[in-house]
């Protein structure tokens, strides 16, 4: 699945990620512009909760619509399914 | 991969705590002990069982909770904190879990709101819980548990925890009792549901009627009693009377079916209770990892800056999976 990044001033930028684990979501690869960025992240936990910021790492960026894309590669053993949820993200300016 | 059905779920920025109040102007004040205690020998993890579990200490903050004015005081003391931790180090032994507790780690508050904090019921509960898990955040690293009045001229003896909640709430000492005894476990059972862990019942029946019927009208499936999910703890027709609560009967015969009883639990309402199962040690250690990963606090959504929303976005593309929109606040405070 691929959403629109909106970038409105060209610089640098910290991408950070606010999903939610729960006892049925998979491991996601998340990549930017095509170009995969960070580990997998396992949004396995036993219990439904937010996983709070992920740092997935910072870019310079142009100031155009980038593509953020979640790509489900896998679940832990002990999931149920390959879900995931995302609740926000933030692309915090870095000077 | 398995080739699968992804759903995938855009969640609301109500994923946590969109009814509670970003701003808290009730003002707190916090005290030393006083010179009326009687000094205490600092509590330091106790276990002497040979756990197969490496051994956690996890340090707690008391806090004795009064009204604005001084009003209404919890009727607990260091000492008496002291007893509830000691028997929680008794119950977590094989946990590896282990509560430390020292003279210095007992202070006052003066908070009406927080002395009112009763339950999701109350009026007030998320500015309660807001507040509550705000003077927890002031001491990074340390279990805070509130010994607070509750509502009314009259103390409460019930407590409280969760998993999403960072602080655990009990009453006074001698204000709690269960099967007509000072309920001594209460602590331990409470740092449970912080700790991640639910009752292994599903829910509380009135007498033996209520549960034959409940298992009748569910095709006799046990299952309709398991509160938690565990495979080491049997379901739990637990039924709120004193001849199964209180006596040690072993179990409970339903509609032709023995149900053992898990009545050593401390997840349990039984007594007397004294340990946790495998599943829930495991459970709990998880839990207490991910705490102490960010200073005893669960990690949160709420607070991110200048968020993206992800239910106002439209996926530019889909391949393999199916999306939607769930509001997730029931999940969280």
């Amino acid at each position: 699945m691929t959403l629109g990044l909106p970038v409105k001033t060209a610089g640098r930028y910290r991408l950070d990620l606010y999903i939610t684990s729960t006892p049925d979501f998979g491991i996601i690869q998340v990549s930017l512009d095509g170009t995969p960025v960070g580990e997998p992240i396992d949004l396995y936990t036993p219990m439904v909760m937010p996983t709070g910021a992920i740092q997935v790492g910072t870019f310079d960026l142009t100031q155009q619509t980038h593509l953020l894309m979640f790509m489900v590669v896998g679940t832990n053993e002990k999931s149920n399914n390959y879900s995931f949820g995302l609740d926000c993200f933030s692309l915090i300016p870095l000077p | 991969m398995r080739k699968a059905v992804i759903p995938v779920l855009f969640l609301t920025s109500c994923l946590l705590g969109c009814n509670v109040p970003t701003q808290i102007v009730t003002p707190m004040q916090v005290k030393t002990p006083t010179a009326a205690f009687t000094p205490l020998p600092s509590l330091t993890p106790t276990a002497t069982i040979a756990s197969e579990y490496p051994i956690i200490d996890v340090p707690i903050l008391a806090i004795q909770v009064t009204d604005d004015e001084g009003g209404r005081v919890t009727k607990i003391t260091a000492l008496q904190v002291a007893a509830w931790i000691s028997k929680a180090n008794e119950i977590y032994a094989w946990s590896g879990i282990q509560f430390s507790f020292g003279m210095q780690d007992f202070v006052t508050l003066h908070s009406t709101l927080l002395n009112n904090i009763n339950g999701v019921e109350d009026q007030n509960w998320f500015e309660e819980v807001a507040y509550a898990d705000q003077v927890a955040a002031r001491y990074p690293g340390k279990l805070v548990v509130f010994f607070r009045w509750g509502q009314g001229d009259q103390p409460t003896g019930g407590a409280f925890s969760y998993w999403d909640y960072n602080f655990v709430a009990m009453p006074g000492f001698l204000d709690t009792s269960v099967c007509g005894y000072q309920n001594i476990g209460i602590l331990a059972h409470e740092i449970g549901h912080f700790l991640g862990l639910v009752h292994p019942f599903a829910q509380v029946y009135k007498n033996a009627a209520e549960a034959e019927a409940t298992l009748e009208s569910n095709g006799n499936n046990p299952a309709i009693f398991d509160g938690d999910g565990f495979s080491d703890t049997p379901p739990d027709p637990f039924i709120a009377l004193d001849e199964y609560q209180c006596q040690p009967v072993p179990g409970v015969s339903l509609n032709g079916t023995f149900f053992p009883v898990p009545r050593e639990n401390i997840m349990s309402y039984y007594e007397v209770r004294t340990g946790l199962s495998e599943m829930q040690i495991e459970r709990a250690r998880w839990t207490l990892s991910r705490r102490m990963a960010h200073g005893m606090s669960m990690p949160e959504n709420a607070q991110a800056p200048s968020p993206a929303e992800a239910q106002n976005m439209s996926p530019l593309s889909n391949s393999g999976c199916s999306s939607g929109i769930q509001v997730m606040s029931a999940w969280g405070k």
